[in-house]
């Protein structure tokens, strides 16, 4: 339902916007910084109050690590072909826009508080839109290609298409498809989804600073 | 940066300590996507009273669905060559 209701959000806020009405709190610095803080630490403790966390780190295996930097070397590899092609922004920028990995709600805001910071409001919100869409875009192509690769045994490549929905929306479409165990794909899918979470504040921050 | 991760770290902490708490899981449910709605909301107004990103969201939408594009290619192409190098090495043992 809050998926449905997340386009609503920036929707309403961009008409509200455009009317001109733009009230004192969201030019203020503080407001946007500290639902920011807040939204970091909520992340931070459902991340420690996963059930299967436990779980998780009792079986790890440093394998598992493979595949979220294979997520995280791919996608900046290829990213990087886009900042050579749009000359026009900064390749940084370019970069910080790609280290979302699909988490488009947390990226964006990332990005328009760590760039509003150095560059200005103006400028970083127009940085912080090309990254709500793009990672908008890769969570749609997620929804729309992880069955197809799953069910041709491509589970791997499944999970890192769908970046940090790995462990969330996308699972479903991951597992039960392919000829790799569910309980394999699963553990994997999650733990992806982990570090990639952990990885989109740091690599935004070290591409926005 | 470091105020970021170290916030992360210092709360996923607390939420492993915690992760008994019920009430504290369904306060978080209900919070999170309250947070995110403030936050998005926040940043529409500021995309809608910018008139430069509104009248260039044709051009940015074609740079955004580039960089999405080439990033999933990207993990594509990463995950299939360490598939196979990894499938290789296993073979040869």
């Amino acid at each position: 339902m809050s998926h449905l209701l997340f386009p609503l959000m920036i929707l309403a806020g961009i008409f509200v916007g455009w009317c001109g009405f733009m009230p004192d709190f969201v030019a203020e610095y503080s407001l946007p910084q500290l639902c920011l803080y807040a939204l970091i630490i909520q992340v931070g403790l459902s991340l420690g109050m996963r059930p299967d966390l436990k779980s998780i780190v009792k079986n790890f295996n440093p394998r598992l690590l493979l595949l979220p930097a294979c997520t995280i070397i791919g996608t900046l590899t290829f990213t990087y072909i886009a900042a050579i092609i749009f000359t026009d922004e900064p390749s940084a920028d370019v970069m910080a826009i790609g280290s979302g990995f699909g988490y488009y709600t947390l990226s964006s805001v990332l990005i328009a508080q760590f760039k509003g910071a150095t560059v200005g409001a103006e400028a970083a919100a127009s940085v912080a839109a090309i990254a709500l869409l793009a990672n908008v875009v890769r969570e749609m192509i997620a929804l729309l290609s992880c069955q197809y690769l799953s069910k041709r045994g491509r589970g791997e490549a499944a999970i890192s298409v769908a970046g940090i929905n790995s462990m969330d929306v996308c699972l479903p479409m991951i597992v039960g498809n392919g000829k790799i165990s569910d309980t394999q794909l699963i553990s994997a899918a999650l733990f992806h989804g982990i570090i990639l979470e952990i990885s989109v504040p740091i690599l935004i921050s070290i591409f926005c600073s | 940066m470091f105020k970021i991760l170290i916030l992360l770290i210092v709360s996923a902490g607390v939420g492993f300590v915690l992760r008994q708490n019920s009430g504290l899981r369904k306060t978080l449910s209900r919070t999170t996507p309250i947070t995110i709605f403030i936050l998005l909301f926040m940043f529409g107004v500021s995309i809608g009273s910018n008139d430069s990103i509104l009248s260039n969201i044709h051009k940015d939408g074609v740079k955004a669905g580039a960089i999405a594009i080439l990033g999933v290619a990207g993990s594509i192409a990463a995950t299939t060559v360490c598939v196979k190098l990894t499938n290789r090495k296993g073979g040869t043992k």
